[in-house]
């Protein structure tokens, strides 16, 4: 056997190369000529091709391993996966590209032996093997998890996930950044140590995926061992993730090192750096400051979004701050403000505020306040259900009206007689629906005015509205209002809806 | 006249006298060119979907690339394509490009409108590009087969040579040589091959993709390209809205050893054999297992060689650079000739 980079389960391979030979082997001679293209049967040709693999000659054996590669009969595969032993580099990359290509359909049992080649001499197959990792390992989950015979998930192996771990380490960059990207799919602990000196590699994405990996995965006073190289290096997006990772964590080293990238010669990262302070030293002088870059545009938006959740960390002091972000003219910006304005709200003594917060410009934040006022409407105090009502948006004026549900006869019935003049139809034919639930006493009145409506859906509604007060005179009414004008549209609807509601043929 | 019909007028005259529009190169680390102002209409492009639009091949690529030409270049584009599902819509005569993916049509016979409006559409200076309008014969099963395999063929879609052959009886389809200024007209050569893995290195420089070129048939009126047709190149633009390429793009490369030619000559195969066209019109066996995908191949030399598939995100990445940068060309190649 050719010498592996390290291997310390030779075993393991040796024993799965003699179960795939052996199985190979065993390939049938051929039978009688098929009728299928080629001068060969498929197994003549495989046949053939088989003792090719025993060829002392390298040509011979990759030519084999191409042609079987072609081929799906179980011995073609197994010849196939027993090129990934082979002494020769050209037969090893060989089965694997004729596997890779397979994809999904390899056989499982090679997915174990190509993972080993992660050891493999040579960095091309190295390489190859990194790239397909995604591949291999869903090939592996899908085997064992619709196997029922295996009722455990199963791990790989102690050489395969060794294997991970020192990939992640490979000479080869591409190597070391498939590993990275592919990390949360291998199923490994990957060692504090490893990720460390990563944070040293040097490729820069290498680096910047070890930094977003440590985020997660290492203590940061571990991160902190890299720090005087993470503040220095050359990669913009480097500094500037290591300057947010210290801002989520506070630790007594951190500060030092924010301090540092205070004179960082990118602004962005500056801006990062005097964020991540205030997040671990919230204090009110600061955050007049940080409002003030907010409002000029001086962070981007997901530093604006991290400061703005910051504020909490003031309490009842970061509520000025909140409602002049409520003023900003970044619609993002004002939704988030208003969600932490809200947690701490008090409606009854905020109700101006939230009265104008109703004719905000943004639809999201209007949306936003809709829900909360819903989901509060017991505590809604009848002046703010008053300006809703006149709010410049129909969907606030539409939550106006659902909160009339939770007012006294008195107060709902004068509310909703001013959305029957509401400019939006939906609101007027709604007005009549939440009046007829009142049993409001001139109802009557209202729906026979309201069949003048210059809309036809409030005309519709008044119809049905009247039909379905089960009163012969309100019916006759509807009948007469039907003959003055027999070819108008509401006449068509009236005598649909008698026949549909009533069974009633005029 | 109001002011949107005096400029709607001057885009229809536009049309013959291309080019109108200087190109200016921008450069990769450059920042995207500013948009004018909004009261200039972007250029559109018109793509035709026969049947629900929803359901076209590779949705977001169009809009991918012309996004990216809009970063690249000065050229204007809308980077929402205006969908027609029939030449007989008008609108063609109000823009001056129709990008059409051949498995977007259903039925290609056209209709006596049809045929009258991309002649008028052509003969105004139009352009019509037929993406997979080069399906090698053994795509030609399945319509999913000339989505997914770029064969270099040097040989139109019969469908599309019949097509055609109502619009322009005189004229016939013709390879664009290799050496044409196409393929030089906004990127030059193949991106850097570096990334790619050694083995494949060398078969893609100097055979899959010789100078950055791609195996195109063109339709001429007179002595303008009128019509492109290319094996699919869509496949190769789409990224998602995070901005990351939406298809996995492996490489068929073709590979020989000693001995080879030998034993593949005497394999059996289990699908069918199949004719394609080279450059030089000499023409290759191409043998398949598995219906759809080529197995090996008896060249016109004798030799024959088994393909091979390669996958990794390194070859995905360079593949889609290399479609990217084609469909770069091609746009600034139609606005400048």
């Amino acid at each position: 056997m050719r010498k592996l980079k390290s291997m310390p389960d030779l075993i393991l391979r040796v024993g799965s190369f003699a179960l795939l030979w052996g199985f190979a082997s065993v390939a049938q001679e051929p039978g009688e000529p098929s009728p299928e293209g080629g001068p060969l049967t498929h197994e003549e040709t495989i046949w053939r091709v088989l003792q090719d693999l025993e060829s002392d000659n390298v040509d011979t054996r990759v030519g084999s391993i191409m042609l079987l590669g072609k081929y799906r009969a179980p011995e073609a595969l197994s010849g196939v996966v027993s090129g990934l032993f082979d002494d020769h580099v050209r037969v090893r990359r060989a089965a694997l590209v004729s596997l890779i290509e397979m994809q999904s359909s390899m056989p499982p049992s090679a997915v174990e032996p190509i993972l080993l080649l992660l050891y493999d001499e040579d960095p091309e197959i190295r390489r190859m093997v990194s790239s397909s990792l995604g591949m291999l390992v869903n090939l592996w989950n899908t085997y064992f998890q619709s196997n029922e015979q295996v009722l455990t998930r199963q791990m790989f192996p102690l050489a395969i996930r060794q294997g991970f771990i020192q990939a992640f380490l490979d000479e080869e960059v591409v190597v070391r950044r498939n590993m990275l990207s592919d990390y949360f799919f291998l199923g490994i602990q990957l060692p504090e140590s490893t990720l460390l000196t990563l944070l040293a590699d040097e490729d820069d994405l290498v680096r910047l995926e070890a930094l977003r990996l440590a985020g997660r995965l290492s203590r940061i006073d571990a991160i902190l061992q890299m720090a005087s190289l993470l503040v220095e290096d050359p990669v913009q997006s480097i500094r500037l993730l290591f300057a947010n990772l210290l801002g989520s964590h506070n630790v007594s080293g951190g500060i030092e090192w924010l301090e540092l990238l205070l004179e960082d010669r990118d602004d962005e990262v500056v801006k990062e750096a005097e964020l991540s302070l205030f997040r671990i030293l919230p204090h009110v002088r600061e955050a007049l400051r940080l409002t003030e870059h907010l409002m000029t545009g001086a962070f981007n938006q997901q530093q604006g979004l991290v400061f703005i959740q910051s504020l909490s960390l003031l309490k009842e002091q970061g509520r000025p701050f909140l409602e002049s972000i409520l003023e900003s003219g970044n619609p993002t910006y004002r939704l988030e403000a208003l969600r932490l304005f809200l947690a701490h709200a008090d409606i009854q003594v905020d109700a101006a505020k939230l009265a104008d917060l109703a004719n905000d410009r943004s639809e999201r934040v209007r949306l936003y306040l809709a829900g909360y006022l819903m989901t509060n409407r017991k505590k809604v105090p009848v002046s703010l259900i008053e300006d809703l009502t006149f709010a410049r948006h129909d969907k606030m004026r539409e939550t106006a009206m659902v909160l009339t549900r939770e007012l006294p006869q008195n107060q709902a019935e004068t509310l909703l007689l001013d959305f029957l003049i509401d400019e939006t139809p939906r609101l007027r034919a709604q007005a009549l629906d939440e009046l007829k639930l009142r049993q409001y006493g001139d109802i009557r009145k209202i729906l026979h005015l309201s069949l003048k409506d210059p809309d036809g859906l409030v005309q519709r509604r008044s119809v049905v509205l009247l039909i379905g007060l089960n009163d012969p005179e309100e019916l006759n009414y509807l009948i007469s209002v039907m003959e003055e004008d027999p070819k108008s549209q509401l006449a068509h609807y009236i005598k649909d809806q008698m026949l549909r509601r009533l069974g009633v043929q005029l | 006249m109001n002011r949107f019909a005096i400029i709607a007028l001057l885009m229809l005259v536009s049309i013959p006298v291309l080019p109108l529009w200087g190109i200016v190169k921008v450069g990769e680390e450059a920042d995207p060119p500013r948009l004018p102002p909004k009261e200039v209409p972007y250029l559109k492009v018109v793509q035709l979907v026969q049947g629900d639009v929803m359901r076209r091949q590779y949705p977001d690529a169009l809009p991918s690339l012309l996004e990216e030409i809009r970063h690249r270049t000065t050229l204007n584009l809308d980077p929402f394509p205006l969908y027609i599902d029939s030449f007989e819509d008008e609108v063609i005569f109000k823009h001056p490009l129709i990008y059409v993916n051949f498995a977007d049509r259903v039925d290609w016979t056209l209709t006596p409108g049809e045929i009258k409006n991309l002649r008028r559409f052509i003969e105004r200076g139009g352009f019509l590009f037929l993406d997979a309008g080069i399906n090698a014969s053994f795509l030609r099963g399945n319509l999913r087969y000339g989505q997914m395999h770029s064969f270099a063929d040097w040989e139109v879609s019969p469908l599309i040579e019949d097509a055609f052959r109502d619009v322009f009886p005189e004229n016939r389809f013709e390879p664009l040589p290799r050496s044409n200024p196409f393929f030089k007209s906004f990127y030059a050569g193949l991106p850097d091959p570096t990334p790619l893995p050694e083995a494949i290195r060398t078969f893609i420089v100097n055979e899959k993709w010789p100078q950055g070129t791609y195996s195109s048939m063109v339709l001429k009126h007179g002595d303008r390209v009128a019509v492109m047709a290319m094996p699919i190149m869509a496949m190769g633009w789409g990224k998602s809205e995070f901005g990351q390429w939406s298809t996995r793009i492996g490489f068929r490369v073709r590979e020989g050893a000693e001995g080879l030619s030998d034993r593949l000559s005497e394999a059996a195969y289990g699908g069918e054999k199949y004719e394609t066209t080279r450059e030089d019109g000499r023409s290759d066996t191409i043998y398949c297992e598995i219906p759809g995908t080529p197995a090996w191949v008896e060249e016109p030399s004798g030799d024959w060689r088994v393909f091979r598939y390669y996958h990794s995100r390194e070859i995905s990445d360079y593949a889609h650079t290399f479609y990217t940068r084609l469909g770069v060309n091609l746009f600034v190649y139609i606005f400048s000739q």
